[in-house]
């Protein structure tokens, strides 16, 4: 494939990845053009990009959900490359293919690999296909109590069996042991015979303590998948993942190994290209696929810090069909990374979403801290999107020092008028549980279900709040002109 | 933002203090707060008359589930669930007391502020 040069790369996308994209963009000497919606002209990407162009109104299905407005968007400016970023478009292989269509380079992998891994059936059937284990279970035609049985006891107790046509929870039960077994099916067959007009029901091993760990792969333009080693993401609220790093405490030398072979192996199968991540789930020494993200992940700074390279500006010289001259001996996992998701919700009432106008923000920069922020001070936070004002990635020799590091970091990050999640991250990366690496999916339910408590402020903590609150009621009335917007103790607006 | 250096009972604390909007917001030893003088608390107080009596949606989203739909509950009851932003909410009653009205079901779209649930 001969390499052609990105003219102008349009950024499909909001908030922290779309400032992520645009720096890669810029250092590859790419002029990027910002494709945002209504409510984004307050944010970092809009102000940093070389050119924007507003595509709808702020609701997702309006803007960033829109295919054609987002296409349209790009070729209204001139670009011949789209970058998806992750979330939104960014695993719809319609798209990609529609991109292609008009003209445009899709920054990503081929619409026929996003399909197929898009697809959970055909996914499960791609891993199978390469060798590599999958969660067993039985989703065959025969459903006699007694080939279930027989199934049931070859997939081991305890298990799931899910009505084959559900979802949401109905219909499904767990099975602790043979004993209960026929009851749990026949409870789920009424379950799922009323609730969803079918007794069909599949079996699955039920993993109650297991880890999300998984591996990012990458794909050369000259066929070559290379691994960049593993990041385990245990710790998740509601299926949303808010701690990642890289690499996983859990893995032997030998299992991570062998997970690393599996995961470029399913990559393989569908011939992929550029950056994408193999999911597995870990329990009791045991992996099997879940499935694969065909596009750049959330939490890829992690891989960056441990190995040394950059994802987002390898995306973007495949897209140009440049090979990358990667070696797999070359890339080593050196030290330890975390990252917080830092968002805008109020830690105190459960997480409800803190939206409004950001003040100040102050990230405490120093060796092996890197901020990858959205926000700045005089944005709002709006209800359109999800409430992330920005991550907070750290390095450093070992895991433990990283937690340290990462806890000071945090205690000095510094941001006014909207709560954050700081003390729940910070009650999080203090917990013996986390600590210890131990730490299963469950872990957030398991132990942080409830909002936390009040915060608690010593006298003296009091005591500076009301003479700081004073010096600033005063330092205003002494001086009328500290009204205007020089003076740091007013708000300010500003992008509109 | 302004860095302060406070002598607070014979200690240096430092910290850093901004009003933003309407509020005064405070971060000092790791903490960051929003602070309230008796002018503030008294002015909230009123605005937030929150009445115990009632469950408000505290932002625009949609009704999930109905945990409760009748009888008695006591504070920390969840009784409905919502999401926005992708994340799931649940909503509880402020005081103990018996289910009034709902008014809202299941897959309705709410507004922040809106009234779900009185309870008496």
């Amino acid at each position: 494939m001969a390499i052609k040069k990105i003219k102008k790369l349009g950024i499909a996308n909001r908030g922290e990845v779309a400032f992520r994209i645009h720096v890669a963009a810029q250092e590859l000497g790419i002029p990027t053009v910002l494709l945002h919606s209504e409510a984004d002209i307050q944010s970092k990407a809009y102000r940093m990009c070389d050119e924007t162009v507003c595509i709808g109104a702020s609701p997702t299905n309006e803007s960033y959900l829109n295919i054609n407005r987002v296409i349209q968007g790009a070729l209204s400016k001139g670009c011949d490359a789209i970058h998806p970023g992750f979330g939104f478009l960014s695993e719809n292989a319609e798209f990609a293919q529609k991109c292609l269509d008009a003209g445009i380079q899709f920054v990503g992998p081929k619409p026929q690999a996003i399909q197929m891994m898009g697809d959970k059936i055909s996914a499960r059937q791609c891993a199978i296909q390469s060798g590599v284990p999958v969660v067993p279970g039985y989703d065959g035609e025969d459903q006699s109590p007694e080939t279930l049985l027989k199934e049931a006891k070859k997939i081991g107790f305890p298990l799931i069996i899910k009505a084959s046509n559900g979802g949401g929870g109905r219909g499904l039960k767990i099975s602790k042991s043979e004993a209960d077994f026929f009851d749990q099916l026949s409870s789920a067959k009424r379950e799922s015979k009323s609730a969803f007009g079918s007794d069909k029901v599949f079996l699955e091993k039920y993993l109650d303590h297991a880890k999300h760990i998984e591996f990012q792969v990458f794909g050369d333009i000259s066929g070559k998948v290379f691994h960049l080693y593993d990041r385990e993401c245990s710790v998740q609220r509601r299926h949303q993942k808010i701690i990642e790093e890289a690499i996983s405490p859990s893995l032997s030398k030998e299992t991570r190994q062998k997970m690393a072979d599996c995961a470029v192996k399913v990559a393989q199968e569908v011939g992929y290209i550029s950056a994408g991540t193999v999911e597995f789930i870990y329990q009791d020494h045991e992996f099997y696929f879940m499935e694969m993200n065909t596009r750049l992940q959330v939490e890829h700074p992690v891989t960056e810090c441990v190995t040394g390279l950059d994802l987002v500006k390898a995306q973007i010289k495949c897209a140009q069909g440049e090979t990358l001259g990667w070696r797999q001996e070359d890339i080593k996992p050196h030290g330890h990374s975390i990252e917080c998701r830092l968002y805008a919700e109020d830690p105190y009432q459960g997480g409800i979403p803190s939206v409004g106008l950001i003040g100040s923000c102050s990230f405490p920069e120093g060796p092996g801290r890197r901020f990858e922020v959205g926000f700045e001070k005089g944005d709002t936070i709006t209800s359109f999107y999800d409430s992330m004002i920005a991550k907070v990635i750290v390095w450093d020799e070992t895991r433990e020092k990283t937690i340290d590091k990462m806890i000071k970091t945090l205690q000095s990050t510094v941001v006014f008028g909207v709560q954050t999640n700081i003390p729940y991250l910070i009650e999080i990366l203090n917990h013996p549980e986390f600590r210890s690496g131990e730490m299963t999916t469950q872990f957030i339910s398991k132990y942080f279900a409830d909002a936390l408590k009040p915060i608690e402020l010593s006298e003296d903590e009091k005591a500076f709040a009301k003479l700081a609150s004073q010096m600033s009621a005063s330092s205003s009335a002494a001086d009328p002109q500290a009204q205007n917007v020089n003076s740091p103790w007013n708000s300010y607006w500003r992008g509109i | 933002m302004k860095k302060l250096e406070l002598n607070i009972n014979g200690k240096k604390l430092k910290g850093f203090a901004e009003k933003v909007g309407k509020d005064f917001w405070v971060s000092v030893n790791g903490k960051t707060f929003k602070y309230e003088d008796s002018a503030a608390k008294k002015r909230n107080a009123k605005a937030n008359v929150s009445n115990p009596n009632q469950i408000l949606a505290p932002m625009p989203g949609k009704i999930t589930a109905i945990k409760k739909t009748s009888g008695q509950v006591t504070v920390g009851d969840v009784v409905i669930m919502m999401e926005a932003m992708k994340m799931e909410y649940s909503l509880k009653a402020n005081k103990d007391g018996k289910i009034k009205k709902i008014l809202a079901k299941e897959g309705d779209q709410v507004t922040q502020g809106q009234l779900l649930v009185e309870i008496e």
